[in-house]
């Protein structure tokens, strides 16, 4: 797995025929002589998700009011180009690219923090990895790890995106296994999607008990 | 006395208490502001009147023949008649965050408004009804104001909002309907009515008063004269004109999306006969949407992109012809005649802002093509160039799209409303004029890269 260098990324955006599969789309594009790293900025979009005082006393993936507790939890809020969302100190908001990204079926990508912002203390992404075929806006979490508040500007520059080759597989199909494709705005958790899973240890621990001698 | 006066002042104290939480919210734009400074302001001062009124009750008691008390007593109703309709308004701002309005439709509005010199203001309102529709406040609420007091603050004549299904707020296809909504605007603040009354020969006002006068006379209803009916067919005859016009207006603004999105809007309710006092049936609208759509050369798009569409239309058509009689004969027989004055009117208003086919065509197939690959339809790459294509077009593109992508799509659109296709379709679409609005204001402030 190697990294896009600045020509590949140019020569992936900027393909002859417009439909080509193998076409990173970015939408809108960055103007050629702007892509100078192997990396491209990620502009923030103006909708985001912030979370507020709810009554539960935690999120908990198996219970069976989840997706009611996630929207006590979680509020949209718009915020338009030239005004500002602040992000306190300790504080955990999602936001979206302003940028809509389509990846073919051998290109997986990584989002991660640009350091302008790493250094202030803003955190951008937490689940970093696009998978290949991936489409639509990417979910920035946003965390501020520093001491002051930080005003977040719809259309800065906060992330960054390295593209990465990765062998095709004719079976992966993001549009079939991905739970946020598509999106153009930050998504609920889908925390609920967790269960089923988490039900199944449930039920292995009931056969297999690796019980301490001081529990009764 | 005593009594009514006090409920009515502490109807206005819990009035006020609702404005003041409203004023917390986030205001989707400074037309909501104005449309709620406005309404706090007539509240003060309807309370004033209220105070006054039963200052002026107490002091001078019943008078002679207990007129004070009298009049007293019916400015105070009136007041309370003011408070509830401050409270309907009041009551139509839930919904209208930010995040619950279709923002990209409502800046599409504002540019149509600035392309055709009537941007008018305009507040869009979520509502639990199933229906689009315009209400021109401005001109009631002023009288309102202008009865309560006469220093009051008065708001832009054409002030007018526009409501929503709020179960259709992220479907930007179906919200195309705002456009129609937004042609009544424009056929009140650009007093098409009056010009086209104006501009009407000679010939044809006559024929048009014969018809109507016939139909009065000729009517069979007893508990009616002949002048109220002539005055209720000439109601009928005006309130189809405006709808008429309105329908063309869209159609002249949005291309086939206006047609596409009207009988997407008129199929869950499949009486396409019915016409009433306000609308002209289905199936003439349709008719003559299609006329309009001929007569910009847009026919053979339709026909060979969306057929199943195309069909469906004509068979609405022709089901007018099937239908026989209209409920409201003057009104139905008069619009044929007046039907070459209302293109021309909507095509004078509509000038330069007109979408002809020339802004499409050189483009949608890709836009096409990009839509099934998952991808918003903003630009695509030509001659490692990249030509941005602008809101109307996605929005024709979109509806194309749909339409020829489901061959069952009459049947379908009615049950499948709310599938993941539909929604995602409504996500690319919404993405794709936004950023075609960022993408040209870029042009106008410079682009950064």
């Amino acid at each position: 797995m190697s990294v896009l260098s600045v020509t590949e990324i140019i020569d992936r955006i900027y393909v002859a025929d417009a439909l080509d599969p193998s076409r990173i789309f970015i939408v809108p594009a960055p103007r050629r002589e702007s892509i100078k790293d192997a990396s491209l900025d990620l502009m923030l979009g103006n909708h985001f998700i912030v979370t507020k005082s709810a009554r539960f006393s935690c999120l908990e993936p198996c219970g069976d009011e989840t997706r009611k507790d996630v929207a006590q939890y979680q509020e949209r809020v718009l915020v338009p180009f030239g005004k500002k969302l602040m992000l306190h100190p300790g504080s955990f908001i999602l936001g979206v690219s302003w940028q809509y990204i389509g990846l073919p079926k051998n290109i997986h990508a990584q989002v991660s923090s640009r350091s302008t912002w790493g250094r202030a203390g803003l955190t951008v992404a937490t689940a970093v990895v696009v998978h290949p075929s991936f489409s639509g806006c990417i979910t920035l979490e946003l965390v501020n790890n520093g001491n002051a508040p930080i005003a977040l500007h719809p259309g800065a520059r906060l992330a960054q995106i390295i593209f990465m080759h990765v062998k095709p597989d004719n079976k992966t199909n993001a549009t079939g296994n991905s739970k946020y494709f598509g999106m153009t705005e930050p998504g609920f958790t889908r925390l609920h999607d967790e269960r089923p899973e988490l039900d199944r240890w449930k039920q292995i621990g009931k056969y297999v008990s690796f019980q301490t001698n001081s529990e009764p | 006395m005593l009594e009514l006066d006090q409920i009515v002042h502490e109807q206005a104290v819990a009035i006020k208490r609702l404005l003041a939480q409203v004023e917390l919210r986030q205001s989707p734009s400074a037309y909501y502001d104005r449309l709620l400074r406005f309404l706090i302001d007539l509240c003060d001062r309807t309370e004033v009147e209220i105070r006054a009124v039963s200052e002026l009750a107490r002091r001078h008691g019943n008078g002679p023949d207990g007129r004070i008390q009298q009049a007293s007593q019916q400015l105070v109703i009136f007041c309370s008649h003011v408070l509830r309709e401050i409270h309907y308004y009041c009551e139509s701002f839930d919904y209208a965050e930010q995040p619950t309005i279709p923002t990209a439709m409502m800046q599409l509005i504002k540019k149509m408004g600035n392309q055709i010199a009537h941007q008018k203001p305009f507040i869009l309102r979520g509502a639990f009804q199933f229906n689009y529709m315009y209400n021109p406040i401005g001109k009631y609420l002023n009288s309102l104001a202008s009865r309560i007091s006469e220093n009051a603050d008065l708001l832009d004549d054409a002030f007018a909002t526009f409501s929503f299904p709020m179960a259709n707020n992220q479907n930007i296809l179906a919200n195309c309907a705002l456009v129609h909504e937004f042609g009544h605007l424009v056929v009140d603040a650009a007093r098409l009515l009056e010009k086209l009354s104006q501009d009407l020969p000679h010939e044809i006002r006559t024929s048009v008063t014969q018809i109507v006068d016939q139909h009065a006379r000729a009517g069979n209803q007893l508990d009616f004269g002949v002048m109220q009916r002539t005055e209720r067919a000439n109601e009928v005859l005006v309130s189809w004109i405006h709808e008429s016009l309105a329908d063309l207006i869209g159609l002249h603004l949005l291309g086939p999306a206006h047609l596409f999105t009207f009988l997407y809007c008129i199929q869950p309710y499949g009486k396409h006969e019915a016409d009433d006092e306000e609308h002209p049936c289905d199936s003439y609208r349709v008719k003559m949407m299609l006329d309009g759509l001929k007569g910009l050369d847009w026919q053979d798009v339709i026909r060979s992109e969306a057929p199943r569409a195309w069909e469906i239309a004509q068979s609405i058509r022709q089901m007018r012809r099937e239908a026989g009689e209209y409920r409201y004969d003057a009104a139905a027989e008069c619009m044929p005649i007046l039907e070459p004055y209302l293109f021309d009117s909507a095509r004078t208003i509509c000038k330069n802002a007109t979408y002809s086919k020339g802004l499409f065509v050189s483009g949608y197939q890709h836009m096409l093509e990009l839509l099934k690959r998952g991808i918003p339809p903003l630009e695509v790459l030509d001659n490692s160039v990249f030509r941005q294509f602008d809101a109307v077009s996605i929005l024709n593109s979109g509806w194309l799209f749909y339409a020829k992508d489901f061959p069952s799509w009459r049947e379908r659109i009615s049950y499948v409303d709310s599938t993941d296709q539909l929604d995602f379709l409504n996500r690319l679409l919404t993405k794709a004029i936004e950023l075609s609005f960022v993408q040209e204001a870029s042009s106008i402030v410079g682009d950064g890269g």
